[in-house]
């Protein structure tokens, strides 16, 4: 078990970049991600002809010319989690991740109204947020793998 | 004796905030936490979802049961801090044992505030502040088989989530506010008017202009409770609640030398007016953005933050603390409601009011010489938090002012350059921000 | 008027793979693909549909297939599809018929026909993974001869660029590909030791860190020429022509003058940029020299001048005459070089091919006792290292890569640059666009396909047992023929297989 105390000192903390400059507003980020927190795990099943549609945890804003993905960053001190009223929200003290667990989260949308990049996603039908996470078991996150023009970059 | 680095009296938010703000410095250094309440620290704001019966208690725990061990927190919870000697660096509680501390922190909350009116004291007659109100709530309605109508003495956040737990419980509401308007602290008119909506369509009635005089045993219908108003009117009840918001509760700080006024006087660094003590939540005064003048903000982040902070100057890291302003997000009967800031114009002018409505959805700003103050926000409120962070980073919002009406509002309405800052978590004053 | 042109090409959309994420639609700046929200179908407009396969590219569940319109006319040797279409094209549009990139004719590629040696017995070849191989190439005027002691030339007499591969970057201007794409282009250059062009269209602002690796064109419109541009480069490069395009000037249409196009051009926003056919104060080699010794007095003498012309039916002449003039460079662009926009028939009839021109030039200043004078650079449709390899056994010194250089960005030969639109990013103004191309990414496959290309090289050299490029220029001993005409053989100046 990680000392509580390396807290801070996680080493190289892994966040997603983003680089609008180079987002071409093809919102295949929204896609893969929804489809990597499907249980298939896969594009065409979890957007086959028929099926409710996920939702992904990065969502594609766009204006003329300039467009960019919207995802959590983060943050080192990240007030999602201060304000989390209920302990959904946590910090992972060894990968510097910040988690949601849905099963926890009620709701009452105190992350959103903390979030200074309004990266949370309120998902009105499950009563829920949802945000980025990384996702866990993948060497790349689905997003920065699939985006066409590295827009989205991981660094350490 | 037993004597720790850090002792931490209060088991809420704004201890848990310390003991992860300690903890974020120094591993090592002993910690004990003194509760008053028995048990692991609970999200107290779900007592609600409690009182409703969506949540048991160990669903509505603040933090998995791993986390005192986790953190090597002694846990002394049931007990209270009777009596702080300052020079001796010990604290005494009710079990009688008396602890060592080289860092103190108070979190001792707010106590509900109950008017001096005739039979409060009566059965039946409640607040709603704590685990211990719901459950106690819970066993009198069930011993009075449910109950049929309560009547809940103030239209603020406790009294609007109370309300939707009893209308999932069946009840009647009836819902008596001093003032002319819901959520009248954290809420323009405008927007109170419109969430006055949902509740009536809801089936809650509201009462403005009107407060509880007194409480006598019922004499209609079966009901245990004749709840006396001002206006003459008298409203037959099960229940009533009592929640028109909570005072600090400085007696212990006080009573030790400590400065307190509103709330116990802290800096920026959390630091009382002794060396070596500390104080966070809504016990304690903080600096308000706005004014810079102490007062208690009794917010959850502000607790937690508040004690982050706390935290980590007790374990000897510098941090300062600058939030110090209102923020509350809610979603009462599935619709969501947020503010912060400044959310009605102080008198004298100067302020301006932007609003939008759209679809079920309302935004009003408050912007003065160009800078946010405040925002009310209902329905779509996705991005708000960006609003959150443009009062707090005091930047002019000059050009795209319109479009933070927007309800699809985000970082792409900002120009460039403050995305890129939002981006890098520069938002704060204290974070060299070039917004400001 | 109904156009009775039928679509070039049909869209084939797998239903069983479509998500609907609508990446095509939004992906496809000619508007190809439409979504129908309330069917939620989508179709396609194939008439729009110019074959670039970025629809394809992107599409996440690879449900979509772009070929050629199976439908076909009577067969007729005669009358080819192309020729009915071109005919229909101009009954419809009264005017020239405009393309972009570089010939697509089945003109013969003299490349297919020459074949390299290889060192067997008598002498050893090389393992270029074991030991040195140089590609490092200087380029300008080489001295007659150099006196005894004297370690190497003046370099008042004889400024020399290094490259480290003899592969250039062509002449690309900003306003006709994007900020993006030449941004990459600087960037691999800078990155593996070589040089890009600026083309006529000036350095942007952008990139005047990058002036150490840009040759830099003096063209007929003098866009963008000033002191500070001369001077902020490697080379000085006047362009007589292109190998697209001989005797024909550029048009930069209005629309693409925007700002940041207009400012580095030095014109007002929104006119039309008119390069002249003509050099009008170049009617002979005599004002010829009088410009390169102009740009030599701008520049001090430290940078080599070159002279850029299309191969056409005379290049040996005036290439003698461009060395006698003073220029330290000539590149000649055979007819299947590249352009952002040009006729089609001027395109795919004017000039010859480079490799006939290339020969002739070589052999002509051998002749003349003046090769040294100037380094000899090639250009025109290079598609890989064994082109390039064969050109510098035919005397080129290095040889400029356009159309290659393109498709590693992601080009896939469309043909609709003059358009305005390349759903590539890269001949393109429109910002959303440009923005597709991501300097990061293609400069790192420019990068790439330069090593690529030079480990080829490298794995030749070594087989003929050579180890540096310096040593195969102009060795046309190395190369047989196959295939080709005596007068073929003769341009050519190699030997028939087996000879």
């Amino acid at each position: 078990m990680k000392k509580a105390g390396e807290m801070k000192r996680t080493g190289a903390v892994r966040k997603i970049q983003i680089r609008e400059e180079a987002c071409i507003g093809c919102h295949l980020c929204e896609f893969y991600c929804a489809a990597e927190h499907h249980p298939s795990k896969d594009l065409l099943k979890a957007f086959g002809p028929g099926r409710e549609r996920p939702r992904g945890r990065v969502r594609v804003v766009e204006e003329g010319p300039v467009s960019f993905a919207l995802v959590c960053r983060h943050c080192d001190e990240p007030l999602c989690v201060f304000a989390c009223v209920s302990g959904a929200m946590e910090r992972d003290l060894e990968t510097g991740k910040v988690i949601h667990d849905p099963e926890r989260c009620v709701g009452c949308l105190s992350c959103i109204l903390a979030c200074a990049n309004g990266t949370i996603l309120w998902d009105e039908k499950r009563g829920v947020v949802a945000k980025c996470d990384l996702c866990p078991g993948r060497e790349v996150p689905a997003c920065v793998a699939g985006c066409p023009n590295e827009a989205l970059i991981l660094t350490e | 004796m037993e004597a720790y680095r850090y002792l931490i009296i209060g088991n809420s938010t704004g201890g848990i905030g310390t003991v992860e703000g300690i903890r974020a410095v120094d591993p090592e250094g002993s910690i004990a936490v003194i509760g008053e309440e028995t048990g692991p620290a609970y999200a107290r704001p779900l007592i609600s979802e409690l009182l409703s019966g969506e949540k048991t208690q160990e669903e509505i725990f603040y933090r998995p049961s791993r986390f005192y061990p986790e953190n090597r927190v002694d846990l002394f919870a049931g007990t209270r801090a009777e009596e702080i000697d300052i020079s001796g660096r010990l604290v005494r509680t009710g079990d009688g044992k008396t602890r060592g501390w080289e860092k103190l922190l108070l979190a001792v909350g707010g106590a509900p505030i109950v008017p001096e009116f005739e039979g409060r004291e009566r059965p039946g007659v409640f607040t709603f502040t704590t685990r211990e109100d719901a459950l106690q709530i819970r066993e009198y309605l069930r011993k009075r088989g449910g109950g049929k109508r309560v009547v809940i003495l103030g239209g603020g956040l406790i009294g609007l989530k109370a309300a939707e737990a009893f209308r999932a419980r069946g009840l009647e509401v009836v819902m008596v506010e001093l003032q002319d308007r819901v959520l009248a602290p954290v809420l323009d008119p405008a927007s109170s008017r419109w969430l006055e909506n949902v509740l009536s369509r809801e089936g809650i009635s509201l009462r403005f202009q009107e407060t509880v005089t007194g409480v006598r045993p019922g004499r209609t219908g079966g009901f245990p409770l004749s709840v006396e108003l001002k206006s003459g009117d008298s409203l037959p009840a099960d229940l009533l609640l009592v929640a028109i918001g909570v005072r600090p509760r400085v007696e212990l700080a006080r009573a030790s030398g400590l400065q307190a006024d509103r709330g116990i006087m802290v800096n920026p660094r959390m630091e009382t007016s002794t060396a070596g003590i500390f104080s966070c939540g809504d016990a304690a005064g903080i600096g308000d953005f706005f004014t810079g003048g102490n007062r208690p903000i009794p917010v959850w982040i502000n607790a937690y933050w508040g004690g982050r902070v706390a935290g980590m100057n007790m374990a000897g890291e510098e941090r300062e603390y600058e939030m110090g302003m209102m923020m509350n997000a809610l979603r009462i009967f599935g619709k969501p409601v947020l503010s912060a800031g400044m959310v009605n114009p102080p008198a004298g002018g100067g302020v301006e009011v932007l609003q939008g409505e759209e679809k079920g959805s309302r935004r009003a700003l408050l912007v003065r010489d160009g800078r946010l103050l405040g925002f009310s926000i209902l329905g779509e409120i996705q991005s708000a938090g960006i609003l959150a962070a443009l009062i707090r980073s005091g930047a002019e919002i000059g050009e795209f002012r319109p479009r933070l009406l927007k309800p699809d509002f985000s970082l792409l309405d900002l120009p460039r350059g403050f995305r890129e800052e939002l981006r890098e978590g520069r938002w704060n004053r204290s974070e060299k921000s070039s917004l400001a | 008027m109904k156009s009775y042109l039928p679509p070039e090409f049909i869209v084939e959309r797998r239903e069983d793979r479509c998500i609907r994420c609508l990446t095509c639609v939004r992906q496809c700046g000619f508007e190809t693909h439409v979504y129908d929200a309330e069917e939620n179908s989508l179709l396609s407009r194939e008439e729009l549909c110019v074959g670039c396969l970025r629809c394809v590219t992107l599409c996440p569940t690879r449900a979509l297939t772009v070929r050629t319109n199976p439908s076909e006319s009577r067969p007729n040797a005669n009358w080819t599809r192309e020729h009915l279409r071109d005919v229909c094209r101009q009954a419809e549009s009264g005017g020239v018929i405009l393309t972009g990139s570089g010939n697509d004719k089945p003109i013969r590629s003299y490349w297919d026909h020459l074949f390299l040696n290889a060192s067997q017995v008598t002498n050893p070849s090389i393992d270029p993974l074991r030991e040195p191989m140089e590609l490092r190439t200087y380029l300008g005027r080489k001295p007659d001869a150099l006196e005894p002691g004297e370690g190497r030339a003046r370099e008042s007499e004889c400024p020399n660029v290094r490259i480290e591969t003899p592969l250039l970057f062509s002449a690309m201007s900003f306003g006709a590909i994007s900020l993006q794409a030449m941004q990459s282009l600087a960037r691999a250059a800078s990155e593996y030791g070589t040089l890009f062009n600026t083309g006529e269209g000036g350095l942007p602002a952008e990139l005047v860190d990058y002036g150490k690796v840009a040759i830099v064109q003096c063209a007929s419109g003098r866009f963008g020429v000033n002191w500070e541009y001369l001077n902020n480069s490697a080379i000085v490069e006047i362009k007589i022509g292109q190998g697209a395009k001989p005797g024909i000037g550029g048009h930069l249409p209005g629309e693409k003058v925007l700002a940041k196009v207009a400012e580095t051009r030095m014109i007002p926003v929104g006119t039309d940029a008119l390069s002249p056919a003509p050099q009008h104060d170049i009617y002979s080699i005599e004002d010829l020299s009088m410009l390169i010794y102009a740009l030599k007095e701008a520049t001090s003498y430290r940078k080599p001048i070159s002279v850029k012309i299309a191969a056409v039916h005379n290049a040996a002449a005036i290439a003698s005459g461009m060395v006698r003039a003073g220029a330290d460079m000539i590149v000649i662009d055979g007819i299947r070089g590249g352009t952002g926009a040009a006729p089609k028939l001027i395109r795919d009839h004017v000039g010859i091919p480079i490799e006939l021109a290339l020969a002739a030039v070589d052999t002509r200043l051998r002749e003349e006792g003046i090769r040294n004078w100037a380094s000899l650079v090639a250009a025109g449709g290079f598609r890989s290292a064994a082109d390039v390899i064969k050109a510098i056994a035919l005397g080129a010194d290095a040889v400029y890569l356009g159309t290659a250089a393109l498709v590693a960005m992601g080009c896939t030969i469309c043909q609709k640059c003059y358009t305005g639109i390349c759903n590539w990013g890269i001949c393109t103004n429109r910002p959303e666009l440009a923005k597709r191309l991501n300097p990061d990414v293609a400069a790192r496959r420019l990068v790439k396909l330069l090593r690529g290309w030079s480990l080829d090289i490298k794995e030749i050299l070594g087989g003929m047992g050579v180890n540096a490029i310096e040593s195969l220029r102009g060795n046309r001993l190395q190369l047989r023929g196959v295939g080709l005409e005596e007068w073929e053989l003769r341009v050519l100046g190699v030997k028939g297989a087996g000879e």
